[in-house]
């Protein structure tokens, strides 16, 4: 992975809580204009991973660089960082205006210059003139958008977000994710994004970092990370059941329930990821073509997502929404053009 | 959303509602059910803390030949204004102090944990407990010119004469009220503290602010409900202290309650007293009503999950360090008396905890040790059978007042604020005949001590029941049950907590209550600090180390009943 | 938790019952009761009670009611209703207040010939005289010796530099051999007088305390307190000789008794207006003068038995002789003053 020299680079962290591993080793970046998502199930350790960067804990092992300068050993309030808590962790006690121009105190601005910046910060969250209301009295959204502008308002150098719209409902989730990556956009600071959320990170980030107990097994940009999972945990996270055992020979792949050619790096046995694009439906069975019981469908109007039970069990594809499909618990035949290997889970206890 | 949290769970308190409403009152808050709960207390304390006060002040002021002219005293010259005045600060001086001090115990209790944890804070708890002429008596131990202070330094410098003279200064009288307090106020503060969300911490250090700054923006301003509560309790306290100024202080140094004893008993000037005590008592009701008021906040943004948390070894040792001064503030006055106890003009010996046992003098108002700690702990353990529902039920009545709130509150902490040389003679002079013929019973030592313990417990219920989601109630109800069985399954597994915590300052109070126990406890009643007393009042040197041997011996049983209680609570410090 | 509170519930019913139960005192004879109010410093051998007990076929309840100024406050206000039948432990600084109030009744004892007759002056027939003792400076010999001083013959070398903190009363609003001693100073030097010294007393360092037991357990330094000289009984060092630990020979205290030097403090024993049991009450009044008591009071309160054919313990012999006149100021002249030597003393001492 590239450790470029501006922005942030954390190299080689580890950190245990109580003979308890929380981090293991963990190295990445984020360049400034571009987002990083941290991405995982919870309790991989990527909120600990914030709390190291933000200099709220001090790692056993590794270095966390800005700028080409070492800040492991600066202390939190020092390092001219952002942070967005899950939660928002807003101080009660302080209007809208006095959180949002808590951080400024140290910046040597007079007291107009800081109530213009809370104004100015206002605005890009959309709550303009909210400045003297209680904490209490705000929505959920409206409270995200205080904490974010609480956090940008000292200009920091890196912005971190750890799990910004997870207390959100469903529907105002999606609007605001909108609108947050348009303000990303604007500001040229190197951003963090933690979030277990998958379709959040992709939405978001320009580079995806997937973490599994405390390592980071799988980074790239959200089109790669897509397009090869590579390792089973990170196609099932992202939600690509289809794994199927097989063997490959001399560049085919044999399986309980089809066989596919045009796979030359690979030998003896391995486990197949049956992708959905460009699945079809096909009169019968042959090669790269699955054959199954059809258990159910969902039809969702461009496309239909349908189950099918076979040799190797319940397999998922989605169909164009044209797709003549045959009653349910009638055979059914599917062309799956894009097959990929990936990485059997280790099921260890200590990686 | 938040992975594998249990839907109950969910509606705890703090969780933002979706549309951002603050939260709402219960629903069934209203005039009715509120005057039924209030029921209960509301004639305990018409009987046996209003009907007494009005017979007393009735004497007082109506007797045959009084008239305004007996309040002379008042206005001439500025004495009592004097007296008042020193009041007031010593309160306000002692306050400061004992906040100074609780402030960082509560720290380190609040975000550590570490075993033996509940065993300190019993035995820091113990000085709350401990008659004033014991306090004393440690304090001189410690620090009198042959104290074992004062041995040490002359020894360790080859010093003449002893350095260390604070007998009878006002240090003394501030040193005795904080060691008196701290522990109290502590576990006040620590309770609330260790429910403050640590995040909004690490959100202001992230945003630029170095400790000292987080402290006083951030953690301070969170914390204030708690800390004027404690303060106003501590405040409370120190104001209507009685043993410490007079045993301590010296004749110099007088508080109203002193003054109030004195003008009752010693100078017979009755109407001066009941206005004395009449002007304390409305003084106290309105620092009440400010505690009540202020004590009612939970703390918001309440701390639900975890994350993975390290402590600094720096932060580690500040902590131990910390702990380790709030160890030795308490031992050391205990520490000495305890020594003393065991140390006769010839050396260590065991004689006077054999003599306690002995009817030397062959005396008809002999009272074993045994019997002694059997009455305190009996008539302690009534007072919280008695206390404990009382103190809730009283707590619900005041919790469906709605806006009357802390206006019932400060009614019903009243009985801390008057005075208990008062109240005895208002039993004596009221509960004499039938009905109410209480005088000479045990029951009226149970009120007495019931009086005092109550309020805590309504204090303690009262700040849990707070927390309680009026969802749960709803859901309870929904599916079916009835308001007893909404209480015995929703409530009272929530409320316990508040209860046990509560239960163990009644105890407390109970087995230190002194002033109102001498004027109507009967000789075969005898409790550990009448005893003590006894003994003090008696000239000889055994008869002084016997005080000692019971005095230690009341320290052990509380801190023993403190340590017992305290484990009903587990990791909990008690929400007061 | 449910565990612990039945088991506290039943521990607590099952301590009340013991305490229902024992019985501390004397028998329940089924003749009546007869309650003996008295202060907290009273005590008498437990033979002698059962002995009159048995006697009068009575059962004798002991209610001491805190010290003799709480007690006498309790009988006054209780007088429509009175707690007790005879009341022990008015003397003679408070019984213009005991009288005035109109709490006894008349009796005249048989033994009252055995009471030489100034103890009876001016007290009519309401009060009989029990005991007596005298109030008065003591000092602590050892430290006296160390500090090379002798101890003082009259009381206003007092007020010399070299006894500079060294002496410490009792409060005379608050404590009644505080009072008592005041008034002494009032005949000692005349009553125009007296304010001078005790202005010059305060000025060297003159320590006041509220109450006998501070004074004597924490100020006193042979108790471990700071003043070598301290307001007390003419009986302490006799005390401080029986009842040493271990056993002495001498006495570690002594008395300074110039004449005049020392207050006469008697107490009284008086049946209450309105006992329903006058004549064991009577009864009782009589024992109190019986020889076998009045030998039996020096010993366990530290005073002088008035029955001039009572022994007294060899010790008082030896160690608390009083054999200068004490002060004298009649009952009814403390009834005026009191308040007035209380107050100017007051002014001049404390303000």
């Amino acid at each position: 992975m590239e450790l470029p020299d501006d922005g942030l680079r954390v190299e080689g962290v580890s950190f245990a809580v109580r003979e308890k591993a929380i981090l293991r080793d963990v190295s990445l970046s984020a360049s400034p204009g571009k987002t990083t998502a941290l991405l995982g199930p919870s309790g991989c350790g990527k909120t600990t991973l914030l709390r190291v960067v933000a200099g709220l804990e001090r790692p056993d092992r590794g270095s966390v660089w800005f700028d080409g300068d070492d800040v492991t050993g600066v202390p939190a309030h020092r390092r001219g960082f952002g942070m967005m808590f899950q939660e928002f962790a807003l101080f009660p006690h302080l209007d809208v205006e006095g959180n949002v121009a808590f951080g400024l105190r140290h910046q040597g601005m007079s007291g107009g210059q800081r109530r213009d910046r809370v104004t100015e910060l206002m605005e890009l969250v959309g709550l303009s003139g909210y400045e003297r209301r209680r904490v209490e009295t705000l929505s959920g959204g409206e409270r995200q958008r205080v904490a974010l502008a609480r956090a940008l308002a000292p200009q920091p150098r890196l912005l971190m977000l750890d799990e910004p719209l997870g207390s959100l409902d469903r529907g105002l989730r999606e609007r605001l994710l909108v609108e947050l990556r348009g303000i990303l956009r604007r500001l040229n600071v190197p951003t963090l994004y933690v979030t277990h959320d998958q379709m959040e990170a992709f939405a978001l980030a320009d580079r995806v970092a997937i973490m599994d107990a405390g390592r980071i097994v799988r980074e790239g940009t959200p089109a790669e990370i897509h397009g090869e999972p590579r390792t089973e945990f990170v196609a099932r996270f992202l939600g690509m059941e289809n794994l199927v055992a097989g063997t490959c020979e001399g560049g085919r792949l044999r399986t309980p329930v089809g066989e596919w050619c045009g796979l030359p790096a690979h030998t003896g046995p391995v486990l197949a990821l049956l992708r959905t694009e460009d699945a079809e439906l096909v009169a019968g069975p042959g090669g790269g073509v699955v054959t199954g019981e059809l258990v159910s469908r969902l039809f969702q109007g461009t496309r239909t997502r349908v189950a099918v039970d076979t040799a190797a069990g319940r397999l998922e594809f989605e169909l164009p929404g044209s797709a003549n499909l045959p009653p349910e618990g009638e055979v059914l035949h599917v062309q799956v053009p894009h097959v990929q290997v990936v990485e059997r889970a280790v099921a260890a206890a200590d990686g | 959303m938040d992975e594998g949290r249990a839907p109950v769970a969910a509606l705890t308190p703090g969780s933002p509602l979706p549309q951002g409403r603050a939260r709402g009152r219960p629903r069934f808050a209203g005039a009715g059910p509120a005057l039924l709960l209030l029921a209960a207390p509301g004639v305990f304390l018409a009987l046996f803390l209003l009907y007494p006060l009005q017979g007393i002040l009735r004497e007082s002021f109506f007797r045959e030949g009084t008239s305004l002219d007996d309040l002379h005293p008042l206005v001439d010259g500025t004495f009592y204004l004097e007296r008042a005045w020193f009041t007031l600060w010593q309160a306000a001086a002692s306050t400061a102090l004992t906040l100074a001090l609780a402030l960082p115990c509560a720290w380190a209790l609040a975000r550590h944990d570490f075993p033996g944890k509940s065993l300190l804070v019993a035995v820091a708890t113990v000085p709350f407990v401990l008659p004033t002429i014991v306090v004393a008596v440690a304090f001189t131990a410690l620090l009198g010119p042959q104290g074992a202070l004062n041995s040490f330094l002359q020894w360790a410098f080859n010093l003449d004469e002893p350095p260390v003279d604070l007998l009878n200064s006002i240090w003394i009288i501030l040193m005795a009220h904080v060691f008196y307090n701290f522990a109290v106020a502590a576990r006040i503060i620590a309770a609330y503290w260790a429910k403050l969300d640590p995040r909004m911490d690490d959100a202001a250090a992230v945003l630029g602010a170095g400790r000292v700054e987080r402290f006083l923006r951030v953690t301070l301003p969170l914390l204030r409900p708690a800390v004027l509560a404690a303060a106003s309790l501590v405040f409370l306290f120190c104001f209507t202290s009685f043993g410490v100024v007079l045993i301590l202080g010296g004749s110099s140094y007088g508080t109203i309650e002193t003054e109030i004893y004195r003008e009752t008993v010693f100078l017979f000037r009755l109407p001066v007293a009941g206005v004395l005590a009449l002007l304390q008592a409305a003084f106290t009701f309105l620092v009440m009503l400010v505690y009540a008021r202020l004590a009612g906040t939970s703390p918001a943004g309440t701390f639900r999950g975890t994350v993975a948390r390290r402590t600094s070894h720096g932060e580690r040792w500040a902590a131990v360090a910390v702990l380790g001064a709030m160890l030795v503030l308490t031992l050391l006055p205990l520490g000495a008396l305890v020594e003393r106890s065991f140390h006769g003009a010839g050396g260590y010996t065991l004689e006077f905890y054999r003599a306690l046992g002995e009817n030397t003098r062959k005396q008809a108002l002999f009272i074993t040790p045994l019997t002694a700690v059997r009455n305190s702990l009996t008539f302690a353990g009534l007072t919280v059978l008695v206390a404990v529902p009382l103190g809730t039920v009283a707590a619900y009545g005041a919790r469906r007042a709605g806006r009357a709130g802390p206006w019932v509150e400060a009614v019903l902490l009243l009985p801390l604020g008057v005075s208990a040389v008062t109240l005895g003679l208002g039993f004596l002079v009221t509960l004499d005949r039938p009905p109410l013929d209480l005088r000479g019973t045990w029951l009226l030592l149970v009120v007495a001590h019931t009086l005092v313990g109550y309020p805590f417990v309504a204090r303690s219920v009262g700040a849990q029941l707070r927390g309680i989601d009026p969802r749960l109630r709803e859901a309870a109800a929904v599916m079916g049950a009835g308001p007893l069985r909404v209480f015995v399954e929703v409530d009272l597994p929530l409320i316990w907590r508040g209860m046990a915590a509560g239960a163990v300052l009644a105890f407390a109070v109970s087995m230190g209550e002194f002033g109102a126990t001498l004027l109507i406890a009967r000789p075969e009643w005898a409790t550990i600090p009448i005893a003590v007393f006894r003994y003090l009042g008696q000239p000889g040197a055994l008869q002084y180390g016997q005080a000692l041997a019971m005095s230690t011996i009341l320290m052990a049983v509380t801190g023993a009943g403190f340590f017992l209680i305290d484990r009903l609570r587990y990791r909990e410090l008690g929400t007061f | 938790m449910w565990k612990h509170v039945f088991l506290t519930a039943v521990a607590s019913l099952a301590l009340v019952a013991t305490a229902a139960c024992g019985d501390d005192g004397g028998n329940d004879s089924g003749g009546g009761t007869l309650t003996v109010i008295t202060h907290d410093s009273f005590n008498i051998s437990r033979e002698l009670l059962e002995q009159f007990e048995k006697d009068n076929n009575v059962t004798v309840k002991l209610l001491p009611k805190g010290d003799a100024g709480a007690m006498l406050t309790s009988v006054i206000l209780t007088k429509g209703n009175p707690e007790g039948d005879v009341v022990f432990g008015v003397d003679n600084t408070f019984l213009s207040r005991a009288l005035e109030a109109g709490i006894f009744e008349s009796y005249t004892s048989a033994l009252i010939d055995k009471v030489p007759g100034d103890l009876r002056e001016g007290i009519g027939d309401k009060v009989t005289p029990v005991d007596y003792g005298y109030v008065n400076l003591n000092y602590d010999i050892a430290a006296l010796k160390k500090a090379n001083l002798e101890p003082p013959k009259t009381l206003d070398e007092l007020t010399d530099a070299k006894w500079k903190g060294k002496v410490v009363v009792e409060n005379p609003a608050s404590s009644s051999p505080g009072l008592a001693f005041l008034i002494a100073t009032v005949d000692y030097f005349g009553a125009d007088k007296y304010l001078d010294w005790w202005k010059k007393m305060r000025a060297n360092g003159l320590v006041v305390v509220d109450g006998w037991e501070t004074a004597y357990n924490t100020n006193f330094s042979w108790k471990g307190g700071q003043q070598p000289i301290v307001l007390s009984y003419a009986t302490s060092p006799a005390f401080e000789q029986m009842y040493a630990e271990p056993a002495r020979e001498d006495s570690p205290t002594g008395n300074i008794l110039p004449p005049k030097g020392a207050f006469r403090q008697i107490e009284y024993v008086g049946v209450i207006h309105g006992t329903s049991h006058q004549k064991l009450a009577r009864k009782f009044v009589d024992f109190l003068l019986s020889k076998a008591v009045q030998e039996d009071v020096p010993g366990q309160m530290a005073v002088y038995p008035v029955n001039k054919d009572a022994a007294v313990p060899p010790a008082f012999e030896k160690f608390s002789k009083v054999d200068v006149a004490p002060a004298k100021v009649a009952p009814a002249d403390i009834a005026k003053n009191r308040e007035k030597w209380i107050d100017e003393w007051t002014k001049a001492v404390l303000r």
